[in-house]
């Protein structure tokens, strides 16, 4: 379901004077503080950390640097976590070694049980605090997010007869890859993908949270809680929300324009649609 | 050594040519449940030049691996299996096939299906598109209107039409049918063997197709091969006057019938014989 602008204006507004009333009926600034407390104090308040006074100028500056660092990180592990878990999930799935789906189908199944947060204290283990164990941590969860989706995609989406329809036809593993398996899987694909993308971000807040680097989102937030500050704690929040859908919007373009290459530009949604 | 085999030899002396030869083909296959299958046991078959084979049999006997070997699919374990005039070699631009069930890509609209073959060969999009219009055509689908569907979008009629029109695409000069009207209505099903015969009568391409249906079998070809076991166990030429699918020769309907009741016969023997030899 896609909204129109002046269904999300609505719904912005309405929650927005939720906050606030919700807010006044706590009357305390520590436990909910009102959307005007945290315009006017919480935000200028970033700026400190820049060793600046309170200002709208030096926070966004300040949000801006940890924000970039974060992403970085989060992009970097996305694309390792990717290019793994889909290769190895379209590997695992090709006709060529259907006979061996079945046994891994159960250990691919299974990942999808595993809770990917709790393995965050292994990476900084391993990593130590180091932005290593962000990205290492990232690029895991992302695997295991993505190769049930991936495997299960290929299966689905590939049938044998289209392969052995391209190979009759001349095509060699490059255009089979790129001509059937890239458009027959991706309808499939995309979703999961695309619920990557939107989960890098709180993969990476959970890493850096708890790993405490020096800089990042997530050392934010964690110092926002040590000081008890719950309206820098929503400010971080706000922005992981735009970030998120800021690489949605990314994501969707860099797909439309893959499409457009693949030559499948109108054919890959109207199939999806009528699939 | 098998009646098809002398066949085979027969032909040779008489020096008619051959568009394939099988000699002996042994060929196995792994399912994907594990199991390894002897799809082809000793197939020996020839397809004249410019001429039209069914193989029919019952199910499991290998008709459709042998198809798939014919077209590059399945490696060949033992014998021999050759496209006169082109050496050891197959020429793979010279087969155009047909698959059973789905053979065509649904992500691709009934234009680019069309020119798949057409794309991997490195053609300009103006020249596929035209090549795809006369295709459409072809197969008396009009361009204008369908051209731009998606397969979901048409009938199951139309579906094959597009299939068979996407087997031109390169003009080949071997086809390869696997049930080619398989899951179609009847009247469906008698204008695909219309058409089929048209092409073939037109084109005078050499045709191998792979049918359950035994009076489809006597209409389209003009040697029906019964198959069973891996292997062929018996050769029945059909000469009867073509267009055969058209209708309105008298007499043509018995001749028909007594054809297919003896091949009927001789699938019901050879299923005995596969059974005892199991």
């Amino acid at each position: 379901m896609r909204l129109n602008k002046g269904e999300v204006a609505v719904s912005t507004a309405a929650l927005i004077s939720l906050w606030s009333f919700a807010a006044m009926l706590m009357h305390s600034a520590m436990i909910l503080p009102s959307p005007g407390y945290v315009l006017t104090t919480s935000l200028p308040a970033f700026a400190i950390f820049g060793g600046m006074a309170p200002s709208y100028a030096g926070a966004i500056h300040i949000l801006a640097i940890h924000l970039a660092v974060t992403a970085w990180r989060a992009t970097i592990g996305l694309l390792i976590g990717v290019a793994i878990g889909v290769t190895v999930g379209t590997v695992i799935s090709l006709p060529r070694v259907l006979r061996g789906r079945r046994t891994l189908g159960l250990g691919v199944g299974a990942l999808k049980n595993l809770p990917l947060f709790g393995f965050i204290p292994l990476f900084i283990f391993w990593f130590s605090n180091r932005p290593s164990s962000v990205v290492g941590y990232v690029a895991f969860a992302t695997v295991l997010l993505v190769l049930p989706g991936a495997a299960a995609a290929s299966a689905r989406g590939t049938s044998p007869i289209h392969v052995d329809l391209a190979r009759v036809a001349g095509a060699g593993p490059w255009a089979i890859f790129w001509k059937v398996l890239w458009p027959s899987t991706w309808p499939l694909l995309r979703p999961t993908l695309r619920f990557a993308v939107s989960l890098m971000w709180a993969f990476s807040l959970g890493a850096e949270y708890a790993g405490s680097p020096q800089v990042g989102l997530g050392v934010l937030a964690y110092q926002a809680y040590l000081w008890s500050d719950m309206g820098r704690m929503i400010v971080i929040a706000l922005t992981y929300l735009l970030a998120g859908i800021a690489s949605i919007f990314v994501f969707d373009i860099i797909t439309v324009v893959a499409t457009i290459c693949n030559g499948q530009a109108q054919s890959s949604q109207r199939y999806k649609q009528r699939r | 050594m098998t009646d098809s085999r002398l066949a085979v030899e027969q032909r040779a002396r008489d020096g008619i040519s051959n568009a394939v030869e099988l000699v002996d083909v042994c060929c196995a296959y792994r399912t994907a449940h594990g199991q390894d299958v002897r799809g082809l046991n000793g197939c020996t078959l020839a397809i004249p030049m410019n001429s039209s084979v069914a193989v029919v049999g019952a199910s499991a006997s290998g008709k459709t691996t042998l198809l798939k070997t014919i077209a590059g699919l399945r490696p060949v374990d033992c014998g021999h299996l050759g496209f006169p005039g082109y050496g050891d070699k197959r020429p793979a631009d010279a087969i155009g096939v047909m698959f059973q069930g789905s053979s065509h890509f649904p992500w691709r609209t009934v234009e680019r299906n069309l020119s798949f073959r057409l794309e991997l060969a490195g053609w300009p999009k103006a020249e596929r598109q035209r090549r795809a219009a006369e295709l459409c055509q072809l197969v008396g689908m009009e361009p204008t209107v369908y051209l731009r569907r998606y397969p979901s979008e048409l009938s199951g009629g139309q579906l094959r039409r597009m299939e068979l029109a996407m087997t031109f695409s390169a003009v080949p000069r071997l086809w390869l049918l696997d049930e080619a009207t398989t899951g179609l209505d009847f009247l469906a099903r008698q204008d695909i063997q219309k058409l089929i015969e048209a092409m073939m009568l037109q084109s005078g391409i050499t045709t191998l197709m792979v049918t359950h249906d035994v009076p489809e079998a006597v209409r389209l070809a003009d040697l029906v091969a019964v198959m069973s076991g891996g292997r062929i166990c018996a050769l029945v030429p059909i000469n009867l006057p073509r267009p055969r699918t058209a209708g309105g020769l008298p007499g043509l309907e018995a001749d028909q019938a007594r054809l297919v009741d003896q091949i009927v016969v001789l699938m019901r023997s050879a299923m005995g014989e596969a059974t005892r030899c199991d």
